[in-house]
């Protein structure tokens, strides 16, 4: 089990911790730092609203069949190539 | 992804490789800025991976193994000079993230993220991103990746990829906070926030 972190711990922490790549006892740590930290939270709070608004980004702009067209062109490139003997 | 056939063939090739277009073809997008030379480049990956179709390990991720022939086939075509001058540090930029925070809260955006439809705003500073630093956070941030997967993928190390990655968050934030307050968004009067990071 890692020992208390100091908000300079957490703060090199923050983007380990939100992407899940921290180890269970140092996560564990962060999380009990969180808890009593308003300011850290805050930090916390923010970096996570950050990286769900990039995800929202990604997923409001891939809409269904946006790649049929594209798919087509490479399905029609790749018979040609075939056709041609490339592969 | 479908069980690999044994037989390395087209409708292989059809059924495992051909259902990764949509990531393709957002790599591609990404790495060519959204640019008309991206279905070019999508088209130019399927056709090498065809081409190598042979070479591929059945059961292995095809996934990744795509991307990295896009992204070489993107670097060859356009043979870039991809110097990073910058430090590459993974506290440093971890601590320049808390500051573009606090710059938020003290022009009354800390919520920013969370009232703002920024979508638009986000898809065009990702575009904008110095290569390097566009390729690692498409893909971790937008394509899911692993940190080991993007490490092996570019062929840098794990710490880079953390670093790179660090440093695209920070430029994205600051450029969102800045395109927010441009965009007349959040009082100015509110408190800054206070921390013992701060020194």
């Amino acid at each position: 089990m890692t020992g208390p972190l100091s908000c300079e711990d957490i703060v090199h922490r923050l983007w380990p911790f939100l992407d899940g790549a921290l180890p269970e006892s140092e996560r564990a740590a962060v999380v009990a730092h969180l808890e009593g930290c308003a300011a850290c939270r805050s930090h916390h709070d923010f970096a996570r609203a950050f990286l769900e608004a990039v995800h929202q980004a990604h997923r409001a702009r891939s809409a269904p069949g946006e790649f049929d067209a594209l798919q087509a062109r490479v399905e029609a490139a790749l018979a040609n190539a075939h056709a041609d003997g490339d592969t | 992804m479908p069980a690999a056939s044994p037989v390395a063939d087209d409708q292989s090739f059809a059924s495992v490789a051909m259902p990764h277009l949509p990531t393709v073809a957002r790599v591609a997008r990404a790495l060519a800025r959204g640019g008309a030379d991206a279905d070019d480049l999508v088209q130019e990956t399927y056709l090498r991976a065809l081409k190598h179709w042979h070479t591929f390990i059945p059961g292995s991720d095809c996934r990744r193994w795509l991307v990295t022939i896009c992204r070489h086939a993107h670097y060859a075509q356009h043979n870039r000079a991809r110097v990073v001058t910058a430090v590459e540090d993974e506290q440093l930029e971890s601590l320049a993230s808390v500051r573009v925070h606090q710059a938020a809260v003290a022009e009354g955006l800390g919520g920013m993220f969370s009232t703002l439809d920024l979508g638009p705003a986000i898809t065009a500073a990702i575009a904008g991103l110095d290569p390097v630093f566009r390729d690692v956070v498409t893909l971790y941030d937008v394509e899911g990746f692993s940190y080991d997967e993007i490490a092996e993928m570019l062929g840098i190390p794990l710490g880079t990829v953390r670093s790179r990655l660090y440093r695209a968050r920070r430029q994205l934030q600051e450029q969102l906070v800045e395109y927010a307050r441009d965009a007349g968004f959040g009082p100015r009067a509110a408190t800054a926030l206070s921390h013992p990071s701060d020194g």
